[in-house]
């Protein structure tokens, strides 16, 4: 089995994607133990999000991996929590809801990516506006930081918006840029 | 083949059953007759350069790039590396 003394650079982890999308149907990457700006060569080659997690276990891990994911501007619709079997790994129950993941997964028709769309920021921004006025009723003084927040919030869940990372840090800019009275002058946003 | 799909996963915890779980995927699929590839991060152990061996695959049939990357005791493709993107990391940081 050949194995690689380190992950690829972008470009080379590019290439490497190119010629495996041609050779399989399906490509499985065991992420990394954390979710940190290394490993966003993943994030952004991958069409579905497995989030692992136990039956009982609490909500706020899965909530501060989609904190992040709204951080690097990942869309949440393409994360599906999946609660992982009893027996782990062992017995029929497990191999039958192994079953059952796949044929899921294999119909899931929200694993093909939205397409940019026209006029997306006009959208987004009276879409968003609410959200702010709702803040800035609690903080008067509503803070660029806390802005980018509540934009990159409600980015995370739309699933409507373009996919890829650039294109929602480009939306990210321009309605930051609108919102905060800059016109069209640019800003560059953090957490990239 | 239909349009190629990359999934990856993730977990709450690192011992969480990601990988047995990734692995019985794999194996389902393949059952089916469909091709599937792991890579799995952090491995414990590779030795192989990617720059050494993608660009031979440049120019060669998605077959044998299959039967480079076949398992030794599963009927999917595996590939291990050891960590991070850390060039890349380390290339964004750079003026």
């Amino acid at each position: 089995m050949p194995q690689l003394s380190r992950l690829p650079d972008a470009v080379l982890f590019k290439e490497l994607l190119t010629l495996t999308a041609a050779a399989y149907a399906w490509t499985l990457i065991i992420g990394p133990r954390e979710l940190t700006g290394a490993a966003l060569p993943i994030l952004d080659a991958s069409d579905l999000l497995l989030w692992m997690r136990q039956p009982e276990s609490e909500s706020s891990s899965y909530r501060t991996f989609l904190d992040q994911l709204a951080k690097y501007h990942v869309p949440h619709a393409f994360v599906y929590p999946v609660d992982i079997p009893e027996d782990n790994g062992n017995g029929y129950r497990f191999q039958e809801e192994m079953r059952q993941l796949a044929h899921k997964l294999k119909r899931r028709t929200e694993m093909a990516r939205p397409e940019s769309s026209g006029n997306v920021v006009d959208q987004l921004r009276q879409h968003v506006q609410p959200e702010l006025l709702k803040a800035l009723e609690e903080k008067p003084q509503l803070e660029a930081s806390k802005t980018q927040e509540t934009v990159e919030a409600f980015l995370a869940k739309d699933a409507t918006l373009p996919a890829s990372r650039e294109a929602r840090r480009e939306i990210l800019n321009q309605v930051m840029n609108d919102v905060m009275g800059l016109g069209a002058a640019r800003t560059s946003c953090p957490g990239f | 083949m239909a349009a190629s799909k990359l999934i990856s996963l993730w977990s709450e915890r690192p011992e969480m059953c990601r990988r047995t779980i990734t692995h019985a995927l794999a194996q389902g699929w393949a059952e089916e007759g469909q091709e599937v590839l792991i890579i799995q991060t952090e491995a414990p152990s590779a030795d192989q350069d990617p720059g050494a061996w993608v660009p031979r695959f440049r120019s060669l049939s998605p077959v044998l790039l299959r039967n480079f990357l076949m398992g030794t005791s599963e009927s999917y493709g595996c590939l291990n590396y050891l960590g991070y993107p850390m060039l890349f990391c380390l290339k964004s940081c750079l003026p």
